[in-house]
């Protein structure tokens, strides 16, 4: 048996196996061209195999993502599965692996099941769960969140904190001071190559950026956000955060500006690592068990109830998450017109294709 | 003795009283032994024998008779 990074080549008998053994209907199955986009590295996949060269068999993947490029990267992990092998400790040599291949400066994944926490922290990983914090557009009929406290916290209207859509990557380019410390010192970093790749050139979704203004004029964070439909109703969901997080916390009327400009009845945010008080101030309320409300977090097929993200990461020191981090954000729906199996051509909604959103 | 402590541990995980167990027995006898199981038998081990099994070691364990000479090994000491 051998362990080793996947050959672009090899690509099919990964999709086999992710059809065999993981899910016959799964995304990546379905719409080959995702699976690229998330993990094709020129002739190389961002996959770590573990592969009987003489049978030509896989037993066991683990996907991953780079977000940033440097020596020592930092790394996301994706879809990760063994099957029986006669090797009970397949599925931690694949993990290890890719440690000791990349020498990622951080190696995280957003999205792990609970039951398997204890397997991460037996590797020396620490875990966690990512808070879910939301804010309710006021004066709303809400067909998407579930609504049984309707009390929205008051926010500050007149903080000099703007947020300004950056409408493209040149504007991101030109508007954006991503070399300042407050941005390079993300823990993990995102470099911009992965920004502009992820954001403005997204195969399935539309995403919004803002840059943050502060009293001061300076741009010191971005917000990104994405647009989701359901019920007839719709939903301004924060995906990712860049800059200080003391800009983020005056940005409550705007947000609440731009959910009233798109008809979104909330805003929701899964994060770890920003501080409490910054949420707060931003007039987010926490959905946890104390909490009435259902902010869902599926959307394809749509599910109306409350869900955790578990997580692990090598390192908490300044460590921050959110919900598009690694493959959290990967679409279950096909979209757009490109390249497609003939089994999406099915009545089933879930594999039907849809337009850009 | 550590032997029959062994078979209870892999039984308790395992949830199956009836699991047949030899020195030969590995992962493909028994197909939830994985890296999650592994993880669980190591725990309970640890607890149950007073010991501390080298991460390495972890990882060469194939078979039940692995695990007994990993905690002979270990309560040797």
């Amino acid at each position: 048996m051998k362990i080793r990074l996947a050959q672009y080549s090899e690509r099919n008998l990964i999709l086999d196996f992710i059809r065999e053994n993981w899910q016959k209907d799964h995304i990546f199955v379905r719409w080959p061209k995702l699976f690229d986009d998330y993990h094709r590295n020129g002739d190389k996949l961002n996959y770590m195999i573990a592969i009987d060269e003489t049978e030509g068999k896989i037993y066991g993947v683990c996907g991953f993502i780079y977000a940033n490029h440097k020596k020592c990267p930092d790394v996301w992990l994706a879809l990760w599965k063994v099957i029986p092998s006669g090797i009970p400790s397949l599925g931690m040599d694949l993990v290890n692996s890719i440690q000791k291949n990349l020498h990622c400066n951080v190696l995280a994944c957003c999205g792990i099941r609970k039951e398997v926490k204890k397997l991460y922290e037996f590797m020396g990983y620490k875990t966690g769960t990512m808070r879910h914090f939301y804010r309710l557009n006021r004066n709303c009929s809400y067909k998407i969140a579930v609504v049984n406290d309707d009390k929205i916290p008051d926010v500050v209207f007149s903080t000099g904190t703007q947020l300004i859509e950056i409408p493209s990557e040149h504007a991101f380019m030109s508007m954006v001071p991503y070399e300042k410390e407050i941005f390079q010192n993300a823990v993990p970093l995102k470099d911009k190559d992965y920004i502009i790749r992820k954001y403005f050139h997204n195969i399935a979704y539309t995403y919004r950026l803002y840059a943050i203004k502060t009293v001061r004029e300076s741009i010191d964070a971005v917000l990104i956000a994405r647009i989701v439909e359901a019920n007839g109703g719709k939903a301004l969901r924060i995906v990712d955060f860049l800059g200080d997080e003391t800009a983020l916390q005056k940005c409550g009327a705007e947000l609440d500006r731009i959910m009233v400009e798109n008809a979104c009845e909330y805003t929701d945010i899964y994060e770890f690592g920003l501080a409490d008080s910054v949420l707060y101030e931003l007039g987010m309320k926490e959905s946890n068990e104390e909490d009435s409300n259902i902010i869902p977090n599926y959307f394809e097929p749509f599910e109306p109830k409350n869900v955790d993200i578990h997580f692990f990461t090598n390192q908490l020191d300044n460590f921050r998450m959110f919900k598009a981090d690694g493959d959290q954000e990967r679409p279950n729906f096909i979209y757009g017109m490109e390249e497609t199996n003939e089994k999406a051509r099915s009545s089933d909604v879930s594999l039907c294709t849809r337009s850009k959103k | 003795m550590i032997e029959e402590k062994l078979k209870i541990i892999f039984k308790e995980i395992f949830a199956n009283e009836d699991l047949q167990i030899s020195y030969e027995t590995s992962p493909d006898d028994i197909p939830d032994w994985d890296s999650l199981t592994q993880v669980l038998l190591v725990e309970e081990i640890e607890k149950t024998f007073h010991i501390s099994i080298d991460m390495d070691d972890v990882f060469k364990i194939r078979t039940f008779g692995d695990f007994v000479q990993t905690v002979e090994k270990n309560t040797n000491r």
